[in-house]
């Protein structure tokens, strides 16, 4: 039964007053929770009893599409991308970490420095996002991609780049690293939370997306 | 202690060389793919055949035991999870690995040792994965690339202190990028052939079912020894979990205070290391090797009667090589005790790995101001 539907009721047997009129309407919604309960119950146990057989049809459909080759084909190239791209990134922390560093423990004295620094940074960060887009997107397109593979393949890699410039920008912002490196008025303890909720919320519309595609 | 630091951490070295060492073969090996299943085949005897003698076999295994047993020590005996971010990569690369290989080594070596005539040949492994087993082909695919980037990781962070590594460099790196994309894009170009063969040679076919009939004969008796080693495995880890639990939960009331210079303070535990406190309060703290006593670069100056526990061999012989004054310890070295501590760092948190090959090229003189208190 609807909420509408046990308000309308139960309003129908205010009105009606009487304390007889009260206890028929609560024991007529009685037995339609209850009727309700018993039937949820054994759609539950429904469900339950088909659990086994659709589990092994899954693994079945699942069985099917990977025997084929795509799916491991795909799985394939997609770490030769995750090599080239995550390797060059590394690649280029290797010789940029440490400026990125200096620029961290430098103390910024006026406003105007601090906007001067967290550009420094911004400029390190960003290259390293850059490099990775470019590499992957590069490589992707060398592969010959199953069919529908290569649309995900480029929306992960844009999942991948919202969610660390998202992460970028709010670490240059509210800079758990310093206060004087802090672009926005915001207490130590708050800025990595901060930092760490934008990179989180970056990543809820794609996944809401997905599962309302699914 | 039983074994010097200093001959663990050589242990610990050496076995991983070896592991990476069979993993580049293993993989080289996977490249011919781009050639040929033949290929593949053929180079098996070059780049395989060796490791598995009983010999080969043997360094093997001894060198997995060692590597993964010298690991979980080294993580049961940490004071505190303030780790790097590439030291969280490297102990959660390699806590993976075993579980995930497992079923590759049992699978294939395993039942090759067990039946003689079982042929592990490299059409029948591309079959299996490519057509009758595709998920334990997506297992493996990504063991590669974890047991790859665990190995290089590895690798680069000793190659990088020393003083060769500039010249060594412009051959290893490109090395190491080649080897996995080489050996992924063999699998994938000899998989396509495999399929195609499966589908148009009904005899080869028969081969390769025949095989597999042998290796489901023994699911049961692989499946005990998979069962007791996952288990061996699980309770060692569990143990290790346990001890380092126990451990930070005992510590976590004794607080002890450390003094920066530039007036910066961080609290700290008992037992914990000077470098481990300034990771744990984000104070900015050089440390090229990520504490490991080999690069120099987090080094401290104390005063003679800090409460600090005493510098064992492998601190030593670094300080030796940097050469640091009396007063010298490194962060990563220097535990806490009990009673506060004042410490000067040396060197500014930008220092690279040029600061641990040639230590000399920083002097007194010209290291910059450190960071003072905001």
């Amino acid at each position: 039964m609807s909420l509408a539907g046990t308000i309308v009721l139960l309003f129908a047997g205010a009105a009606s007053s009487p304390a007889k009129a009260d206890e028929a309407v609560f024991q007529r919604l009685a037995d339609l929770a209850a009727a309700n309960v018993s039937a949820n119950l054994q759609a539950l146990r429904d469900d339950f009893a088909l659990a086994p057989s659709e589990a092994e049809r899954l693994r079945a459909a699942g069985a099917a599409a990977l025997s084929d080759g795509i799916a491991v084909r795909a799985v394939t190239f997609a770490l030769i991308l995750v090599i080239i791209g995550a390797g060059l990134e590394w690649l280029y922390w290797t010789f940029a970490a440490a400026p990125l560093r200096a620029v961290i423990s430098t103390m910024a004295p006026t406003p105007r420095q601090a906007v001067g620094l967290a550009l420094r940074r911004l400029a390190y960060l960003g290259s390293g996002v850059i490099l990775f887009t470019a590499s992957t997107v590069g490589a992707a397109l060398i592969f010959p991609w199953p069919a529908k593979v290569d649309v995900m393949v480029i929306a992960a890699t844009a999942l991948v780049v919202a969610v660390r410039g998202a992460w970028i920008i709010a670490d240059i912002v509210v800079s758990p690293h310093h206060p004087s490196l802090r672009l926005a008025a915001i207490q130590q303890h708050n800025s990595s939370l901060v930092v760490n909720s934008v990179a989180w919320l970056t990543m809820w519309p794609p996944r809401r997306s997905y599962s309302r595609n699914c | 202690m039983l074994f010097s630091r200093l001959i663990v951490r050589r242990v610990r070295f050496t076995s991983g060389l070896i592991l990476l060492f069979f993993v580049a073969g293993h993989l080289s090996n996977l490249a011919f793919g781009l050639v040929s299943i033949d290929a593949m085949e053929r180079w098996r005897g070059a780049l395989l055949i060796p490791w598995q003698t009983s010999f080969g076999q043997a360094l093997l295994l001894a060198a997995a035991i060692a590597h993964a047993s010298l690991g979980l020590v080294s993580l049961a005996s940490r004071h505190s999870l303030a780790m790097s971010r590439t030291d969280w990569v490297q102990l959660l690369l390699g806590l993976a690995t075993p579980p995930l290989l497992l079923n590759h080594v049992v699978g294939l070596q395993v039942t090759s040792d067990l039946v003689a005539r079982f042929r592990a040949d490299y059409g029948y492994v591309l079959a299996v994965y490519w057509h009758y087993a595709p998920l334990f082909a997506l297992q493996q695919l990504l063991v590669v690339v974890i047991v790859w980037a665990h190995g290089a990781i590895g690798l680069y962070s000793t190659l990088v202190l020393q003083r060769a590594w500039p010249r060594v460099a412009p051959v290893v790196i490109p090395i190491l990028f080649a080897i996995p994309i080489l050996a992924l894009l063999g699998f994938a170009h000899a998989g396509e052939r495999v399929l195609a063969r499966l589908a148009s040679e009904p005899d080869w076919r028969a081969l390769i079912e025949q095989n597999l009939l042998i290796r489901q004969q023994m699911a049961h008796r692989l499946g005990v020894i998979q069962e007791g080693v996952f288990l061996v495995y699980g309770v060692a880890v569990a143990a290790v979990v346990s001890i380092l639990a126990a451990k930070l939960w005992r510590r976590r009331r004794m607080p002890v205070i450390v003094s920066y210079d530039g007036g910066l303070t961080a609290v700290g535990r008992v037992g914990m290391s000077v470098l481990e406190v300034s990771r744990a309060n984000h104070i900015p703290h050089a440390s090229v090797c990520g504490g490991r006593a080999r690069c120099g670069t987090c080094r401290i100056i104390v005063p003679v009667d800090a409460d600090l526990d005493r510098p064992a061999e492998a601190e030593l012989a670094t300080l030796r090589r940097v050469q640091a004054p009396a007063d010298a310890r490194l962060a990563c070295q220097a535990h806490l005790i009990g009673s506060p501590v004042s410490v000067r760092r040396v060197y500014p948190a930008f220092v690279d790995a040029e600061a641990a090959r040639h230590p000399d090229s920083w002097s007194a003189e010209t290291e910059p101001a450190l960071e003072t208190v905001p």
